[in-house]
């Protein structure tokens, strides 16, 4: 009996070393583990991209997503009449991403550099929890706060301006205004947690560098500009793609958070994602939004392949594909 | 000598710049706090205060008042959403980047896994058809697992654990296998273990992203008895007059109708103290875990 357990416990050691010696098989358990991953996948990113199939049929309810009318690109009519909206709305979508990704990538590392070089542990823990703080707030929180300083009557921004003796402007009215608020809006919102990341970066590099700069004689700034900044160039470039495919999400709350989609303000806040939300969800034409889903896809997977191909020239090693 | 008194100057630069960016960050919330302790009559008269005049609870009062189950029903809804939503979020999204962090040896298609999730980041059918299937396929409107399940897998976040799965030290996976250990106990009492930076890091995410979610709430919930927290702010700020069938849903929107400046800045501080008390915490893991995730990605 004891030897037959001394086999049973001995069997498992022999099989996986018989396994390992032999071609291995791949474990259930890892045909098990993905599955719920891959059906949310499926249900919810790539089932949708066959229901792209909607742009070719006059969709109804009944009918469903594949059983409705065939109608070929006649829902292209609407998106052709509404040409100058789409336009406007890939104007500012890509005036409003561009400006924020790249100032936001300026003034991130600018901080993270800056928060380097603070000697206080208690000054740059402070300071950095508090640049933190608005990463974590929704942008419907975010909107009210914006709403605080900016409201015409009664806003903070406006009531320091007519102490000044200056006239309030009426930012809710002029749309003109809102390219550099959500610009700021956005890297507001992300200045403490991009900085962050180029500051935990910034810790990891070779010290030894540094001092042999010292030694040559190196000033600071020679040295943030020669050894820091192309040390960098890495995380930079990820950082970039992840908020490149960002805009692909469609996101509407930082326009609905911080606008509520005023009709004063479409001219320059109507981007491509509240352009497809306002025709679907706020005229319940799905029809004739899907034209300009179509629209969606198809720009959004030509920014990526476009910064891609910056990212190329830049540093091939980082490309996405 | 010289070098530590330029050293110095530099600091001070660098402090500045830093400090302003901080203030920047500060004040805005500074301003909705102190707000939300003013008076209405105030505020009409004067507009927002920057320094608190006036102190009084009265907005505190009456929303908490007034609004009681409007609020409760919110929150109840939020807080049910994070809770459900991130156990289920983190177990998909582990489950899916363990096995992601194989190598090709045990799982062949640990690298088409990586690249299915990755794909579906930089392609998406757009909103309209993702709309439809899940209203109208899966029946996902109107109910609580409208507000989480569309969300059951976050790539960025599996990226983020599947980097630090593959830095689980080989030797000691293959010693607890020749310990007789099975691939699911392994996973269970090794990996996760030694992961765990990375996954309270994510758990944070996630519930995070609850609290703070609009896009689930606005499309696919009209019902305002299941309103979480973030739409009924946002219908507070936009004011809108809803249409809605149904007595209940008709009252419980009227309730919303807040006029009220001081009681918009309380509804707002109520949105973010949540997050303020799990602050703390969050920031503790988020330096540890989200540079795994960034940098190594």
């Amino acid at each position: 009996m004891r030897i037959l357990n001394q086999i049973k416990r001995k069997n498992p050691v022999e099989t996986s070393v018989q396994t390992l010696a032999r071609k291995r098989r791949t474990p259930i358990l890892f045909f098990i583990l993905p599955l719920p991953g891959l059906i949310a996948l499926l249900m919810f990113s790539y089932l949708p991209m066959v229901g792209l199939y909607i742009v070719f049929e006059r969709y109804t309810y009944q009918g469903g997503l594949f059983g409705s009318e065939f109608v070929g690109l006649k829902n292209f009519e609407f998106f052709f009449r509404n040409m100058s909206n789409a336009l406007r709305a890939t104007r500012n979508t890509l005036v409003i991403n561009c400006f924020s990704i790249l100032f936001g990538i300026a003034v991130n590392v600018a901080l993270a550099i800056a928060v380097n070089e603070i000697r206080s542990v208690r000054f740059r823990k402070v300071t950095q929890s508090i640049m933190l703080f608005p990463h974590f707030i929704s942008w419907v929180v975010v909107g009210m706060v914006f709403n605080v300083l900016l409201s015409e009557g009664s806003g903070v921004v406006n009531r320091l301006l007519v102490q000044l003796g200056m006239d309030p402007v009426k930012w809710y009215t002029n749309p003109w205004y809102w390219w550099p608020i959500l610009v700021f809006a956005n890297v507001w919102k992300s200045m403490g947690y991009g900085s962050l990341v180029y500051f935990a970066a910034l810790t990891g590099f070779d010290q030894n560098l540094y001092e042999a700069a010292e030694i040559d004689g190196a000033s600071r700034w020679q040295k943030i500009a020669k050894i820091t900044l192309p040390l960098l160039k890495p995380t930079i470039i990820i950082m970039f793609l992840l908020q490149v495919g960002g805009i692909l999400g469609g996101a509407v709350d930082p326009i609905m958070g911080m606008t509520q989609l005023n009709p004063s303000l479409l001219e320059t806040t109507d981007t491509i994602a509240t352009f497809v939300y306002r025709s679907a969800m706020v005229n319940g034409n799905f029809a004739s939004g899907s034209a300009i889903t179509l629209y969606q896809s198809i720009f959004g997977f030509l920014f990526v392949t476009f910064c891609n191909w910056i990212v190329k020239k830049v540093d091939p090693e980082y490309v996405l594909f | 000598m010289k070098q530590s008194h330029s050293l110095h100057r530099e600091n001070i630069a660098a402090c500045i710049l830093v400090g302003i960016a901080a203030f920047l960050c500060f004040f805005p919330l500074w301003v909705i706090v102190v707000n939300s302790f003013n008076s209405e009559t105030n505020v009409t008269l004067n507009g927002f205060s920057i320094f608190p005049k006036v102190l009084t609870l009265d907005s505190f009062k009456y929303v908490l008042n007034n609004k009681k189950t409007l609020l409760l029903r919110a929150f109840g809804v939020s807080t049910v959403t994070v809770v459900a939503g991130t156990i289920f979020t983190t177990f998909v999204t582990i489950c899916y980047a363990y096995t992601a962090a194989q190598d090709k040896q045990t799982v062949p298609f640990a690298n088409t896994l990586s690249f299915i999730a990755w794909f579906a980041t930089v392609f998406s059918g757009g909103v309209i058809p993702w709309y439809i299937l899940t209203t109208q396929y899966y029946g996902l409107k109107n109910n609580l697992f409208a507000l989480f399940v569309p969300y059951a897998i976050n790539v960025f976040n599996m990226y983020i654990v599947r980097s630090s799965f593959r830095s689980t030290p080989r030797a000691l996976i293959e010693s607890a296998k020749l310990d007789g250990a099975s691939e699911l106990r392994v996973f269970l009492s090794i990996a996760i273990p030694l992961s765990k930076v990375s996954i309270v890091t994510i758990i944070m995410f996630t519930a995070l992203t609850y609290w703070n979610d609009f896009f689930l709430s606005l499309y696919l919930i009209t019902d305002s008895a299941l309103f979480p927290v973030q739409k009924i702010l946002y219908s507070m700020m936009s004011n809108i007059t809803f249409l809605l069938s149904g007595s209940e849903a008709t009252s419980a929107m009227a309730d919303i109708e807040l006029p009220a400046n001081t009681a918009r800045m309380v509804m707002t501080v109520l949105t973010v103290i949540p997050i303020a008390f799990v602050f703390p915490f969050v920031q503790k893991y988020f330096v540890k875990g989200i540079t795994i995730g960034a940098i190594k990605g």
